[in-house]
């Protein structure tokens, strides 16, 4: 996107300001990215501060011929996650984000309980294949930018996302049945 | 999984960020510029040693003042 060429020109030319625009414009994604590849007791936002921080110590060797900056940026974000799984530093007192339900308590309750087990059953996968679902099919990236992002080819990405659907349909069946 | 599972999935994930988010980026930002600011003169040498001539000439002048002390320490008893 060439607005983000801009302000990455901006900062690289000491308006440190300009980095706001790439804040604002890639924070809900990326958020939603950590949110998915780590844990829920993680600190989602502090893992996604570092991951901007990264990024404009390393902004001088993001190179737009190579990717998107989007892509670079997730490229940064999935291996802080990997990372922050590894190290698995639980925040004390951290809840599951509030979300506010117009449906009836029973009703919320039962999702409440679905989402714990979407998220047991997303712990359950191995990273690669967690990654490579998560970036497909709730960030919407291509293969190709999957691709990019894990560092493999499109034939692996779509055969991992193909072994993660699989395994998650499998996990989530008996979850999922009452609901359905 | 099912359309209405899924998308109430994405709808949790996708939750907003806290409203002074990009703020406490800022922030951090903002800090680490100035930490970078002020460390010209103890980031000089680093600067240096960083280019691989420097770094091979910086080796090299140390190999010498090391061979020059033991040349020195031997010279003692050949001295006597």
């Amino acid at each position: 996107m060439s607005d983000d060429l801009d302000a990455i020109q901006r900062v690289l030319a000491d308006d440190v300001e300009s980095f706001r625009r790439l804040v604002e414009r890639y924070q809900r994604p990326l958020l939603a990215l950590v949110r998915n590849l780590t844990p829920p007791n993680t600190d989602h936002e502090g893992v996604a501060q570092e991951v901007f921080l990264i990024a404009f110590r390393r902004l001088a060797s993001f190179d737009p011929k190579r990717s998107a900056f989007s892509t670079w940026l997730f490229t940064i974000a999935r291996n802080r996650c990997r990372n922050e799984l590894a190290r698995r530093r639980p925040v004390a007192g951290a809840e599951l984000p509030d979300i506010v339900d117009p449906r009836s308590p029973e009703r919320a309750a039962s999702e409440a309980e679905l989402f714990r087990q979407l998220d047991a059953a997303l712990d359950a996968l191995p990273f690669e294949q967690r990654s490579a679902f998560v970036l497909a099919e709730l960030q919407g990236f291509s293969y190709e930018e999957i691709g990019r992002i894990e560092g493999i080819g499109v034939g692996t990405v779509k055969s991992r996302i193909a072994r993660a659907r699989e395994k998650l349909r499998r996990l989530l069946r008996h979850a999922a049945e009452p609901h359905l | 999984m099912n359309d209405e599972l899924y998308d109430l999935f994405r709808r949790r994930a996708e939750a907003e960020p806290t409203a002074d988010f990009a703020d406490r980026v800022m922030e951090a930002v903002r800090r680490e510029r100035a930490v970078r600011c002020e460390r010209p003169s103890k980031g000089l040498p680093r600067l240096l040693l960083s280019t691989p001539a420097v770094r091979i000439a910086a080796c090299v002048l140390a190999c010498l003042a090391c061979m020059y002390r033991m040349a020195a320490v031997v010279a003692v008893f050949f001295a006597q």
